[in-house]
């Protein structure tokens, strides 16, 4: 598999506080990785370590197949990113700032900063200092800035705080958009789970500075998809039923009062009729969805 | 460099530090004026000779460029941690060391070049002004010129690393007020005294302080690539 970045027990302690404890993420080239955890989880420290500015105590970062040094200059030209929240010179304008940081990436194209801006749609910025941007508008000049130079990898940081909602359908496309057209992989970093669920391939779960679960959407769709919850007193008895009767065994006992089966051959006429015959009560029986906030919940209090 | 040293210009609009340097100036030569003024009102004598006159000028003259390169520092050197700019500076294809030298060269470039271009223009200024009021009795010549000179650019060198001293405090410190409170205490030190006699007259002092500024603001940022970016 072709791996764009690896990261091999990667380590971060700061004043003899574990921050990050041996995590080991792959991504793949050409794909969105979404990277998911509470706030404080270190999702923004490993991110930090991937770009030089922060260094591990231990493990290491394989990046375009090269391990990461602190001289490795070439790395960082290909790469684009925004950490934390977009920092810019507050006294210049949007150009400027963008010219600057062209200049200093060694990028000379003229009509990039042009596109740049229009694919964020930040029109009629030309004399606007950024001091009197507001969030929104900095989070896209960021986003700008880190995509003008169409870097190989791109990393994004909570890239859709301050965004109105319309914006953060406008950013998705635009992601898509570049990793789609200019095979661009990207790392993003979000505490919100819909947003990641919209466009990522593989999902990262962090807590606690540990990768948790590292997982193809795809799998994690095929996986929890469609389940059927029945509502009882009896959960044992009705366990069992399931079990000898209906013959399944991809079912789940909740609090001994649900029970959760996730098996798609059977309809819920044919289970509720199998129980009923067997005298269980039911008190409620629905079909549901699992989405990705049950599971990353669940991962997140499994993990502790 | 120069290429850095150009986009730093563009990036902290150095350019309007010219502005500055004009008016410090402007108000130098306002005190002295002023200086002169009260001193023959008094009957007193202002300067005893051309070489006490150099010497008045080039107390103010470093006094004022020393604190004024502290507040440049405070903004290109401090201020990139404080607004977490190195954060993006940083992930440039360009070494960080080189960064910082540039940053702390530009600095001594400023503080060296405004030292010396504003002792010629005040003692000009003095030069002028004596003319239509003839302070000072004896002839500017060359014998006098010359030494004066060369004087105030050897100074106004070491004055130029001397500032680079509250870098190294500004970083340990993480503070802009810090650095530009360090430039006051050095340059008190130095240019206090009695009728002229001040330290920084011992020429080994001043030396052994630009060594220091050198070597410390070498320190602080030698360790740049190594080190994790922690922002103040």
């Amino acid at each position: 598999m072709n791996y764009i970045l690896r990261t091999i027990n990667l380590s971060k302690k700061y004043k003899d506080i574990d921050v990050i404890t041996n995590v080991n993420m792959n991504i793949k080239k050409g794909e969105i990785y979404g990277f998911l955890g509470p706030n404080g989880a270190g999702k923004t420290t490993i991110m930090k370590m991937i770009l030089n500015l922060v260094k591990p105590n231990g493990g290491e970062i394989e990046i375009f197949g090269e391990k990461l040094n602190n001289k490795a200059y070439e790395t960082l030209k290909r790469l684009g990113s925004i950490i934390e929240y977009p920092v810019f010179y507050d006294n210049l304008t949007g150009k400027e700032n963008l010219e600057l940081h062209c200049e200093y990436m060694g990028y000379y194209d003229k009509d990039a900063i042009d596109e740049a801006l229009d694919l964020v749609s930040l029109n009629g910025i030309d004399n606007k200092q950024v001091k009197d941007f507001s969030l929104g508008m900095k989070q896209r000049l960021g986003i700008a800035r880190a995509i003008i130079t169409k870097p190989e990898l791109l990393i994004l940081d909570e890239p859709i705080n301050g965004l109105d909602p319309i914006g953060i359908k406008e950013m998705r496309d635009t992601l898509k958009m570049l990793n789609k057209e200019y095979n661009i992989t990207i790392l993003i970093s979000s505490h919100i789970l819909g947003e990641i669920e919209q466009i990522a391939d593989t999902i990262g779960i962090i807590n606690n500075g540990r990768l948790i679960k590292e997982v193809s959407m795809e799998s994690i769709r095929e996986n929890n998809t469609e389940y059927i919850e029945i509502l009882t007193k009896d959960c044992i008895r009705a366990a069992y039923i399931l079990e000898n009767d209906l013959h399944i065994s991809n079912f789940k006992v909740i609090d001994n009062a649900l029970v959760r089966i996730y098996d798609q051959n059977l309809s819920q006429k044919d289970i509720s009729k199998a129980l009923i015959l067997n005298e269980v009560e039911i008190e409620a029986i629905s079909r549901k969805n699992n989405t990705l906030e049950d599971y990353f919940l669940n991962l997140l209090n499994g993990g502790k | 460099m120069f290429k850095l040293m150009q986009l730093e210009i563009k990036k902290f609009k150095m350019r309007k530090y010219l502005k500055g340097v004009i008016i410090a100036n402007l108000i130098i030569f306002a005190v002295l004026v002023m200086t002169v003024f009260a001193t023959k009102a008094d009957n007193e004598i202002p300067f005893k000779s051309w070489d006490d006159a150099f010497l008045v000028t080039g107390v103010f003259v470093r006094i004022t460029f020393s604190i004024f390169a502290a507040v440049i520092i405070s903004k290109i050197i401090i201020g990139e941690y404080k607004s977490k700019t190195i954060n993006v500076l940083f992930t440039y294809p360009v070494s960080r060391k080189k960064i910082m030298l540039t940053k702390l060269v530009l600095i001594t470039t400023f503080a060296f070049t405004s030292m010396i271009i504003s002792s010629i223009f005040l003692s000009f200024s003095l030069f002028i002004l004596n003319i239509f009021m003839n302070f000072i009795e004896d002839s500017l010549n060359i014998n006098i010129l010359l030494p004066n000179l060369i004087n105030s650019a050897v100074y106004s060198l070491i004055f130029a690393f001397i500032s680079l001293i509250p870098v190294y405090v500004g970083i340990i410190r993480k503070s802009g007020s810090s650095t530009i409170v360090t430039a006051i205490i050095i340059v008190s030190l130095l240019n206090s005294g009695n009728k002229g006699d001040t330290l920084s007259k011992i020429i080994i002092i001043p030396i052994v302080f630009a060594i220091i500024g050198m070597v410390s603001s070498y320190l602080s940022i030698k360790d740049v690539e190594k080190v994790d970016v922690i922002n103040f």
